[in-house]
């Protein structure tokens, strides 16, 4: 039985979802399936790695005895040995444990994981992995350069400027070009994963406010003009080269920023405080109600999206629609949605088992692939030289 | 929504319509969620902000150990910096009420009302008690460490809550909590000129009645309101009629 | 290995034991076999677990006792014969270890004598006084027979007449000479109709039953093989529940007409009743669905509309027959057709649920092959994105185990199903090898751990998956 390595928690705004997402959405139907053996691997907070079964459960990290845990336990080597070795010291007079991981799955939201660093890692390990791989989760994760990687593709966006922080310092020139925009705008840090750091702005002097915001969380800001007449609507994705879309959802709570007290303390909002597409679950229309027309047309951009990012394995595409124009505008890509929005899947007729096993799959597929392209060849340079 | 305040990337809300803005303040432990109902009450007639305290709800943490002064003007800069001048209530309940008190008492900021519900800022009357378990704490302590960290911080809650102050404990924060039960914010409440009105439980066991008649005689223009049977958290226990208490109050 | 082997001398085996004896009902032979059977100790309370009563605690504690002291008898002897350097002392070690095997075998004396003596004779006395106090009785009186269908019938039955007259009937799954008498005991004496469910078990069994009870009416749900251990044959299995017909002349009997092995016993007088027509009742407008059945029946120019929440073409003919009964014993068309809709879904019996979107029916508690095929049917016939089937197969299906077990196969092959999930057992190669036989198109899984898979039974399914599930194996069959 090959073994799939389950990496998730991290150096991630995001890590408390992360834990849910590995151990209820992967693990758990991944083990059902009995097809792999399942290792779980955690990076903590300081972005130590452990590796070990009682990983896998829920109840170490709600009762806090995973601090008790990394205490004692012995911390994991990475071993590249033409693929990716776990190695960990035993209790047992300090022998060595060695586990050769044959896939990986990656759990992990965020910086230091969903945005590619992980995928690079594995990369350079030359291990299968699920999911986009680096370059596309890097283009992802960075706001500004998925609208521009779309928008040379032809799709579009809602007008927006961007600049690094540090430009903040003479505010002149940025908030120049910011008077080309129409308010209302958003202010969003260009990195970061889920809805932190983002505000809307009505007018101009609550600008400064949001971008401080916004800077303090990302070297990199982007602001946009919002949507008018909006419905968000968001599509998860799956396939290499062979796309499969789950069903558009849109969801009813309404975005973080503007909550009254009913939304934000009873409704969605306490999970959503870092993460509101999990918390969007139980408060979202799937499919969502839009003329056949505008359906077909949103799914087709966010078809378009996946394969201008190079997304492959999973993702998920935001997109803002202009319900009295018929317009659909790209908004964002989760690499690694929350949950790997199985709730939506199942509506889609995929189970949790079938989703995570056809994950794996699509990740040696994808592998084989590339083990087909020619990355070294012998040449006669050394003896030349 | 967010906002930068001193580097402290800060959470607050602001809800209803209305020309008279009221500020609630949240009590320690706790966070701007505690006013989910009472908040939506006051939302119907005024402008409602209510913000989470550093290190609380979604706020960040203070980078040292703050007072009841430090976190009073904190809320008065959090409030010019989202452009709040003028403020027509300030409603504090429990720690959020002491640092209301530091703000008027110390002319920070103007306010027309002022609100106390189980607010806290007695020091002395307990005094012997908690000097006395204090320092067995203190003793205590250097055993404890050897237990593992979740027994320990539990053992220490219980202390605490022996201790008698707020409603709960932040163990990362217990050093400011520490500051603040050494405060009393009698003396300060003397140099208050704002009408005000003050409403406790009869059977709050955190902040107890007596706390209440101790302000009501050091604040000039008070008035002093008794919930029977209602403990401390009793704007959510009693939501309707403390808001009716308030709404009357603030109306008048 | 080792581990299960030291689970034996854990003061928990003796609750293990208590379990296996509780769970076959303190049945001692039941209890022997399994005993016998079982090789790891550990996993056989996995699904479930003791339940405290003052028989089980008795037990228990006796039991417990009882190791404990063998226990201690060994050590004792055996410090005493190393002290005394005695060689005999070897002795000590067998008694130790001869712990387990002891007491689990010692515990069924107090079962066979309180069986003997006590319960037996007071058993007599109840079931001889209960025979003149159903005599007396002015109620007709419906008895129930079969190797299957007999609860849901008497279910049915219970609900439908129940719309217009005063009716009894024995609690669920007691269905033999005791229980009879327990239920003649509470009676109120002013009942219109009493149904009586007749467990067989054993030669001769139904026919005591009727001269017990003396039934007016007898309804005959089905014939498969079960207690094969007493019967034998299903021949004689056949002759004991026909023992009923016997008894009322042939006449007012009433025979499913579905069930393939009572065929051969049906004579003139019987009527039958299947999904066509019962009782001389016309049955037309047959609509199935996952909400329910809906059909019309008519007879000498009176017509029923019936419309049950019940799921499953092959309970059309218990429907119609109870209707049939009802119209007989003179319930007005509106009675019928309302108690007919009152009658719900038995648990695990062809019982629908819901699960994120998907459509899971648990039919867990049939235990026969024509049960099995109707379940098979209605998989094949309901809309459905994807069919899921789930079964471990049948138990205690005698010498045609390995034949019947083919036929559930190519059943399951000709489903249409897309998934099928066999819970490994001793028969599930016969089922692999009816489903290769079928040509079976879909995916076929076999799940070593039931339990793992029904209670994540929700990971497993899908909006629009139909999922049948059918006889989940107790566990005292492991």
């Amino acid at each position: 039985m090959r073994t799939v390595a389950i990496i998730f928690g991290g150096r991630s705004t995001e890590h408390d979802v992360s834990i849910i997402t590995a151990i209820a959405s992967v693990i758990k139907p991944l083990e059902l399936a009995k097809q792999y053996k399942v290792e779980a691997v955690y990076i903590a907070k300081d972005g130590s790695w452990y590796w070990d079964d009682k990983l896998k459960d829920i109840q170490l990290y709600q009762s806090g005895e995973i601090d008790e845990f990394m205490r004692r336990a012995a911390k994991v080597h990475l071993l590249f040995d033409n693929g990716l070795t776990l190695v960990k010291s035993s209790q047992f007079a300090g022998r060595k444990m060695y586990k050769k991981i044959d896939i990986v799955f990656p759990a992990m939201h965020g910086t230091h994981g969903e945005d590619g660093e992980l995928m690079g890692l594995l990369e350079m390990a030359n291990v299968p992995y699920v999911g986009c791989d680096f370059r596309a989760s890097t283009v992802a994760m960075d706001k500004v350069l998925a609208k521009q990687v779309t928008q040379a593709s032809g799709i579009k966006s809602p007008s927006y400027i961007w600049f690094r922080s540090d430009q903040l310092s003479k505010p002149n020139e940025p908030l120049n070009r910011i008077k080309d925009l129409k308010y209302p705008l958003f202010v969003k840090p260009a990195h970061l994963g889920s809805s932190i750091g983002i505000s809307r702005v009505e007018k101009e002097s609550e600008l400064m406010n949001a971008l401080e915001v916004a800077v303090h969380y990302d070297d990199k800001v982007i602001i946009e003009e919002a949507v008018p007449n909006l419905i968000e609507v968001t599509l998860p994705i799956m396939g290499n080269d062979e796309l499969r879309p789950a069903l558009l959802e849109h969801p009813l709570t309404k975005p973080k920023d503007f909550f009254d007290f009913d939304t934000k303390y009873i409704g969605g909002g306490k999970k959503g405080g870092s993460k509101g597409k999990k918390g969007a679950q139980g408060y979202s229309e799937i499919p969502a109600k839009l003329p056949k027309e505008l359906y077909d047309k949103a799914e087709k951009t966010a078809l378009d999206v996946y394969r201008a990012l190079g997304c492959s394995g999973i993702a998920r595409v935001d997109l803002l629609i202009d319900n009295k124009a018929g317009e659909v505008y790209f908004n964002e890509v989760n690499p690694l949605p929350g949950g790997l929005y199985a709730h939506n899947w199942r509506k889609a007729g995929v189970s949790n088992v079938d989703l995570v096993t056809k994950l794996v799959t699509l990740a040696e597929q994808k592998w084989q692939a590339k083990q087909k392209l020619t990355t070294s060849f012998s040449t006669s340079y050394l003896k030349q030289f | 929504m967010n906002v930068v305040v001193n580097g402290l990337m800060t959470n607050y809300l602001k809800v209803g319509s209305g020309r008279r803005v009221i500020i609630l303040l949240h009590g320690w432990g706790d966070s701007s969620a505690t006013f989910a109902d009472f908040g939506r009450r006051l939302a119907k007639n005024y402008t409602v902000l209510t913000v989470d305290l550093p290190g609380f709800g979604a706020t960040q943490e203070p980078p040292r150990p703050w007072g009841v002064d430090d976190y009073a003007n904190f809320v008065v800069t959090w409030l010019n910096k989202i452009g709040q001048k003028d403020v027509y209530a300030l409603i504090g309940h429990s720690n959020g009420g002491a640092i209301a008190i530091s703000m008027l008492g110390r002319k920070l900021i103007k306010s027309k009302k002022l609100i106390l519900i189980a607010s806290s800022g007695i020091r002395d009357i307990y005094k012997m008690r908690r000097v006395i378990l204090r320092s067995g704490a203190t003793i205590a302590r250097l055993p404890l460490k050897i237990l593992p960290k979740r027994t320990r911080n539990r053992i220490k809650r219980r202390a605490y809550e022996a201790i008698g102050s707020d409603y709960m404990m932040m163990p990362e924060l217990d050093a400011s909590f520490r500051r603040l039960v050494n405060q009393d914010m009698q003396e300060t409440a003397t140099h208050i000129d704002t009408p005000t009105l003050i409403i406790y439980g009869s059977a709050d066991d955190t902040t107890p009645l007596k706390y209440g008649q101790l302000f009501k005689d050091a604040i000039n223009q008070s008035r002093l309101e008794v919930i029977e049977g209602a403990g401390h958290m009793i704007h959510q226990e009693k939501a309707e009629k403390v808001a009716a208490l308030s709404k009357d109050f603030l109306n008048a | 290995m080792l581990k299960s082997l030291v689970y034996m001398y854990r003061l928990r085996f003796a609750e293990t034991i208590i379990y296996m004896l509780q769970a076959t009902e303190y049945d001692v032979k039941a209890y022997l076999r399994w005993l016998w059977r079982v090789k790891d100790f550990e996993k056989v309370s996995y699904r479930r677990s003791l339940i405290k009563t003052r028989r089980s605690s008795m037990l228990l504690l006796a039991i417990k006792l009882g190791m404990l002291v063998q226990f201690a008898v060994a050590i004792a002897w055996a410090s005493l014969a190393i002290k005394n350097k005695e060689p005999a002392g070897i002795f000590a070690v067998d008694l130790f270890l001869s712990t387990p095997l002891v007491w689990s075998h010692l515990v069924v004396l107090p079962l066979v004598l309180a069986r003997w003596f006590w319960v037996q004779p007071l058993n007599r006395v109840d079931v001889g006084r209960s025979k003149k106090s159903f005599q007396k009785h002015r109620a007709i009186k419906i008895a129930v027979a079969g190797s299957y269908g007999k609860t849901t019938m008497k279910e049915i039955l219970l609900v439908v007449l129940a719309e217009g007259t005063k009716v009894a009937a024995t609690p669920a799954n007691k269905n033999v000479a005791i229980s009879h008498a327990q239920f003649a005991k509470q009676l109120e004496g002013d009942e219109d109709i009493l149904i009586v469910e007749f467990g067989e078990g054993a030669p001769g069994d139904v026919a005591g039953f009727a001269q017990t009870v003396k039934p007016d009416i007898g309804i005959i749900t089905g014939l498969a093989p079960a207690h094969l251990d007493k019967y034998k044959t299903l021949q004689r299995a056949g002759e004991d529940i026909f023992s009923l017909a016997q008894y009322l002349d042939d006449k007012n009997v009433y025979v499913n007409g579905e069930s393939e092995a009572l065929k051969s016993f049906i004579k003139p007088g019987h009527q039958l009743y299947d999904g066509r027509q019962a009782a001389g009742w016309a049955i037309k407008a047959v609509k199935s669905s996952i909400n329910g059945l809906s059909f019309e029946m008519t007879k000498d120019g009176k017509n029923l509309k019936i419309k049950s929440q019940l799921i499953g073409e092959h309970q059309i003919g218990p429907l119609a027959l109870a209707a049939a009964l009802a119209d007989k014993l003179g319930l007005t068309k509106e009675q019928i057709e309302k108690g007919i809709s009152k009658v719900e879904s038995f648990e695990h019996r062809m019982q629908p649920r819901q699960v994120d979107g998907a459509c899971i029916i648990d039919d867990t508690y049939n235990g026969n092959i024509d049960g099995m095929l109707a379940g098979l049917k209605l998989l094949k016939s309901l809309p459905a994105k994807r069919r899921i089937y789930v079964t471990p197969g049948l138990v205690d299906q005698g010498a045609e185990s390995a034949k019947i077990h083919r036929r559930l196969g190519e059943a399951i092959a000709g489903s249409d199903a897309d998934l099928v999930v066999l819970m490994k057992h001793s028969v599930t190669d016969d089922i692999v090898a009816g489903i290769k036989q079928g040509k079976f198109k879909g995916e076929l899984k076999i799940e070593e751990d039931p339990l793992n898979f029904y209670t994540n039974l929700d990971q497993f399914v899908a909006t629009g998956d139909l999922v049948v599930l059918q006889n989940d194996w107790p566990d005292n069959y492991n």
